[in-house]
């Protein structure tokens, strides 16, 4: 069918920059524009409008390496992973990877953890509210229910663990808050645990104690009552509280989980 | 056993009162979360990522022939301007 | 099914805006609302355009339907597209008469389709499709385009009027679109309006494009030109006084610079029969 002909070969050159010609052939040259500059401009506004959706997702990389070099690489990621869905905001999530083979990058990989951690907010924002558990149910269980409980940390929950300080970085480039850090005083070896999650039209962005990390981490792998009882013993009630006050963990279930959520990290 | 059936008696308990102090406190809370929780950032305005629109693009496809890859953001700074050549 | 009323001239919802027109609630005719921005189920987008929906007469207006490409149509689109009508209850939904899929890969650019016999048949076929399975009537939009097929022998007019008529859906006209088309391909954009089908029509967009010297190019991106306010008058006496919505994409405008270009239009309705 000649239709899908021509479409293989337009959309091929939108992100291949050698296949411009070959599109080309099944467009009119018009006035003083060639029928290559013409799939040219296809080329740019397609290239373009993918530009912008990553610069607005990834701000503070934007910043840190600045619009050039954000631009020349953010196009070349275009060309090597194009879009495959029609859904924009499910584009973008490999970007971190793509940076982490820059060789300009490699004696800044914390760049690419910034990176996760705005693709994190983004995901986060994009993630259903589950419904809350009414915990004051917790007490009519049985002592073998309660061992078997398992809890959930709000579905956009994001744990991220990174080898710098990524909560300081990103912090230092938001504007409106008036005593973030300055950027030169951070300590770019200073390891992080930060968690991200959505509460209502809320994003909050916190770092996290290793404690409290791990606690939370295990809650996420499905851990039961009696599992955290026993990998933090007599910390469990305090770990527990924190949680709780802090809306990091959000609901319960009393039967075996079978279907462990997938999660975008 | 006997030990965690206490943690789990012990933990249940501070659920269950952290849960009667949010029913009974919820605006309180909020603002308390606000500032010890790290960063919140509400509303539409900051949730990132622009949409899409209907409307056409006029970046500058540069050939990348003419590529450098220098990042020269904040990073210049740390780098201290060294040229990485690909 | 009691359809919100689209009257007058309303502007797109864009994200920028959504905090402050729920907090002040101003007095706006309707909204468009990009349906592409608001399809992950359960996302804070969604909620937010929920919430809108509840005050406004809303639209929905697509641009990843992807009516004439030839790689089947995505399921999981229309899942999301219908689960999102079903929460705003759209007075109709929108989408191009384009392309944005193939070979597996997604444009997100409205790429303009070969103006043949042949495609007409094609895109007819699919637009019924997507008509069944949204189980309402679509309107369909004229896109901007910068170049023109080797094997296109039909004019744009002719190819899209015949498309709404077999296919038996409504038109959305984009003046704007129109004119940027005109001048890139140098027809007559008065012929082009004289020769679509007046009952057929049933809403207006106008936008600002750019000249780039040897193109105009829609980017949405600045107050729509005076050329384009001369034909939306023609448009205005041919097809009524039809609802017309603003689209604002880049450099978006604060929402009172918006509004006043709304305003706009709803004094060239006024002009436009007197
Ligand atoms: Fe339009």
């Amino acid at each position: 069918m000649p239709l899908l002909e021509l479409q293989h070969s337009l959309i091929a050159a939108l992100f291949q920059r050698d296949q411009l010609a070959e599109a080309a052939k099944f467009v009119k040259a018009q006035g003083s524009l060639s029928s290559e500059q013409r799939v040219g401009i296809y080329r740019n506004s397609a290239h373009g409008i993918l530009l912008d959706y990553l610069e607005s997702l990834y701000p503070v990389c934007l910043e840190l390496v600045g619009t050039e070099f954000f631009g020349r690489t953010a196009h070349s990621f275009i060309d090597q992973m194009p879009p495959t869905r029609p859904f924009l905001a499910d584009y973008g999530a490999d970007f971190a990877a793509y940076l982490s083979a820059h060789p300009a990058l490699q004696e800044m990989l914390w760049i690419v953890e910034v990176a996760k951690l705005e693709w994190a907010r983004h995901a986060a924002w994009h993630t259903v509210n589950q419904v809350a558990s009414d915990f004051t149910q917790l007490e009519t269980l049985s002592a073998e229910q309660q061992a078997e409980l398992r809890f959930q940390l709000p579905a956009s929950a994001q744990l991220l663990s990174a080898h710098s300080p990524i909560h300081s970085i990103w912090l230092a480039h938001q504007d409106e808050y008036p005593d973030k850090p300055q950027f030169d005083e951070i300590d770019l070896e200073e390891a992080q645990q930060v968690l991200i999650f959505r509460e209502q039209r809320r994003l909050h962005q916190t770092t996290l104690s290793p404690d409290d990390w791990a606690f939370l981490n295990a809650v996420q792998n499905q851990a039961t009552m009696a599992d955290l009882a026993e990998q933090f013993a007599d910390q469990l009630p305090w770990l527990f509280s924190v949680a709780m006050q802090e809306n990091w963990i959000y609901s319960f279930t009393t039967t075996p989980d079978e279907t462990k959520p997938t999660r975008n990290s | 056993m006997m030990q965690n059936k206490q943690i789990i008696t012990a933990t249940l308990m501070a659920i269950g009162l952290s849960a009667a102090l949010s029913v009974a406190n919820a605006e309180d809370k909020k603002v308390e979360t606000e500032k010890c929780a790290g960063i919140v950032k509400a509303g539409m305005n900051d949730c990132g990522a622009n949409g899409h629109s209907c409307a056409g693009k006029a970046a500058k496809d540069n050939d990348p022939a003419e590529w450098i890859t220098l990042p020269k953001g904040t990073c210049e700074k740390i780098t201290g301007g060294t040229v990485v050549k690909e | 099914m009691t359809p919100n009323p689209i009257l007058g001239c309303g502007i797109g919802l864009r994200f920028q805006h959504i905090d402050q027109i729920l907090a002040d609630k101003p007095p706006i005719p309707w909204l468009e609302i990009l349906s592409d921005n608001y399809l992950t189920p359960g996302s804070v987008q969604q909620d937010y355009a929920i919430e809108v929906a509840e005050y406004y007469p809303v639209t929905l207006h697509g641009v990843g339907m992807s009516l004439g490409a030839t790689e089947p149509f995505n399921d999981e689109y229309f899942q999301r597209l219908k689960s999102l009508a079903d929460q705003v209850r759209p007075a109709w939904i929108s989408d191009h008469l384009c392309w944005t899929a193939a070979h597996g890969w997604v444009s997100h650019d409205l790429l303009p389709l070969p103006y043949t016999e042949e495609t007409i048949k094609h895109v007819v076929q699919r637009i019924r499709e997507a008509q069944d399975r949204l189980e309402r009537r679509l309107v369909i939009e004229n896109v901007s385009s910068y170049l023109q097929y080797q094997e296109s022998y039909l004019s744009e007019w002719e190819f899209l009027s015949a498309v709404a008529e077999e296919a038996d859906c409504k038109l959305l006209l984009d003046v704007n679109n129109i004119y940027v088309s005109a001048f890139n391909h140098d027809f007559d954009p008065c012929k082009y309006l004289d020769s679509i089908p007046i009952e057929r029509v049933q809403q207006f967009h106008l936008a600002g494009y750019e000249d780039k010297g040897t193109h105009l190019l829609d980017t949405h991106g600045q107050p729509v030109s005076d050329p384009v306010w001369g034909l939306y008058k023609l448009a205005l006496q041919r097809f009524g006084a039809l609802p017309t919505l603003i689209e604002w994409d880049n450099n978006i405008p604060s929402l009172e610079e918006l509004l006043a270009e709304a305003h706009k239009a709803t004094e060239a309705h006024i002009h436009a029969f007197a």
